[in-house]
């Protein structure tokens, strides 16, 4: 047997669903033993996503989330060689967990923690001067803005962010749900070294959606306007330029090159 | 333009101290008490992230501390070629956080694309010599540095083995030039688990490649009605651990000492007790012999 088809069979039987499966060639107790490796692996994954996903993990309960990891963690092998940013599909796959069709907000709840994680190691980045937006005048109107690497935008049909902050590791175990009407999803950012999720409603989210897709200030103001006639555009820009939600103006080159 | 280290503060060189496996949960109380270890040690796949805090807290580390990278992906017993993206990643680190040591396993974790998250045992054969010698060449030719190189804990013997597992690192660090990381603690687990002998392969290494030394803890497995020592980093040293490493260390002297803990963190306290005992054993080494 070869280097190379040893270690292939190896890796065959670590990947196979089939719990007793063991490489080819092993003596009796080696083939007992294999359980460890096979086991080091499953496990290590599945504490990737506990880690990755506490609100998840604690929506559903301990067991429930090590079966539902155990699941995607057997379809789904880690093709990094680090599991920093391992769960790349995980919500879809909670979209589609049978076991889970109970909760219908679990999924989003799933997209903005790997929004969260996402945001958690992006790229370092200096944040939008708001002195350079002012000093463009009536431009500003038509300026694009580009987003700061560490900032993510989650649509969801359910207050996600509201979920997400009651079911943290730091929140209290019974603590009251406090929802804002009409949720339209969560605006996630990381001043500084910890990342924050603020809620959004839905004109909120249409004129930060629209901005952060690269729209003008004057196309965000009129998606949010469509949704609410009151709405206050100065100051949801201030609130976004405070948060640290841009880089930079759109087209600029990288303002940490140039300092 | 050549810009003044960050680290100038601190030497990269890795002292004949005792060191500790730097995680998340302690750096606040590291970082703002700055204990006195020697130096820390990191896995640098939790590293090879764009930006965050992550990066950020080990620049305050290393500011204050001389840094091993002790890495786990690189698959050194692997049958395939290094992985360039991993290698280029890993090379980034080491330009950003100038360790004094960098190190990885002689186990296989990857194959055919995927990344196993774990230490699959190496063939202690001809062929899996010459693949890991080969690898380790390619690894330090990139990194222009030499390496050190560590023992695995074995679960299982392999049916391709010919040779000690011993005589198979050493081999392949003279063949390379790296040095050797020697895990006391995976010495004693392989001995229980498949019947070698400890302290035999404790007195086989020339103290002259080892240029560092691990201890950790395990745990105790019986599930399966056999009972297996599994390498968790999850405890305390072990007593016969112990006697092995002041075995070893009476031996071939002072060397850079490392206590590993990955498992179920304890408080820093702990962590730092058990540091302070490795450094109890070095610093007697300094002391003159009774006559």
């Amino acid at each position: 047997m070869t280097l190379a088809s040893l270690q292939a069979d190896f890796a065959a039987a670590l990947l196979d669903p089939a719990p007793d499966a063991v490489p080819t060639g092993l003596s009796q107790p080696a083939r007992r033993r294999f359980r460890v490796y096979r086991n080091n692996v499953r496990v290590a994954l599945v504490e990737a996503l506990a880690a990755a996903y506490p609100a998840v993990r604690r929506l559903v309960g301990t067991p429930f989330f090590e079966r539902m990891a155990g699941s995607y963690v057997a379809n789904h092998p880690a093709v990094a060689r680090t599991l920093n940013l391992y769960g790349e599909e995980f919500a879809d796959f909670v979209a589609g967990f049978a076991p889970a069709r109970d909760l219908p907000y679990l999924a989003d709840v799933a997209r903005l923690e790997r929004a969260v994680l996402e945001s958690l190691h992006a790229a370092d980045a200096p944040t939008l001067d708001p002195a350079l937006l002012a000093a463009l005048g009536p431009g500003l109107a038509t300026a694009r803005l580009a987003p700061h690497p560490a900032t993510r935008l989650v649509r969801s049909d359910y207050p996600i962010a509201e979920i997400w902050q009651a079911n943290t590791d730091e929140a209290p175990p019974d603590g009251d749900l406090v929802l804002t009407a009409g949720a339209a999803g969560a605006l996630v950012l990381r001043p500084g070294r910890s990342v924050r999720v603020d809620p959004l409603a839905p004109a909120e989210c249409a004129f930060a959606a629209t901005l952060l897709a690269g729209g003008d200030p004057m196309a965000a103001q009129a998606a949010a306007a469509a949704l609410d006639g009151q709405f206050d555009v100065m100051a949801a820009f201030r609130n976004l330029l405070a948060a640290g939600a841009f880089a930079g103006l759109a087209g600029e080159s990288c303002e940490g090159e140039q300092a | 333009m050549a810009a003044l280290s960050p680290f100038a503060a601190s030497s990269s060189r890795i002292p004949a101290r005792a060191g500790v496996g730097f995680k998340g949960e302690h750096a606040g109380t590291v970082c703002a008490d700055l204990p006195d270890v020697g130096w820390f040690e990191v896995h640098p796949e939790n590293y090879m992230v764009a930006g965050g805090p992550r990066p950020a807290v080990l620049e305050e580390l290393r500011a204050n501390y001389p840094l091993s990278l002790h890495g786990v992906g690189m698959s050194l017993g692997g049958a395939e070629r290094l992985d360039s993206d991993h290698l280029g990643a890993l090379r980034g680190l080491i330009e950003r956080f100038e360790p004094g040591l960098v190190s990885e396993h002689i186990a296989w974790s990857a194959h055919g694309g995927v990344w196993f998250a774990d230490l699959l045992p190496p063939s202690l054969s001809q062929a899996g010599l010459d693949r890991l010698c080969d690898n380790i060449d390619e690894m330090q030719d990139a990194l222009g540095r030499s390496i050190l190189i560590e023992n695995p804990a074995s679960y299982l013997v392999l049916p391709d083995r010919d040779r000690d597992e011993v005589a198979f690192v050493v081999e392949a660090a003279q063949r390379t030039g790296c040095g050797l990381l020697v895990d006391v603690n995976n010495i004693y687990v392989s001995a229980q688990n498949v019947g070698t002998d400890a302290e035999a392969y404790i007195d086989a290494i020339p103290g002259d490649r080892i240029g560092e030394i691990h201890l950790a803890g395990f745990t105790v497995d019986d599930a399966s009605g056999e009972r297996l020592l599994i390498d968790s980093h999850g405890a305390t040293v072990d007593a016969a651990v112990w006697r092995l490493y002041d075995r070893l260390i009476a031996r071939v002297g002072a060397r850079p000492t490392l206590v590993e803990w990955d498992k179920d963190i304890p408080a820093w306290e702990v962590l730092y007790a058990e540091a302070t005992k490795a450094e109890t054993l070095l610093a007697r080494l300094a002391e003159p012999v009774p006559a």
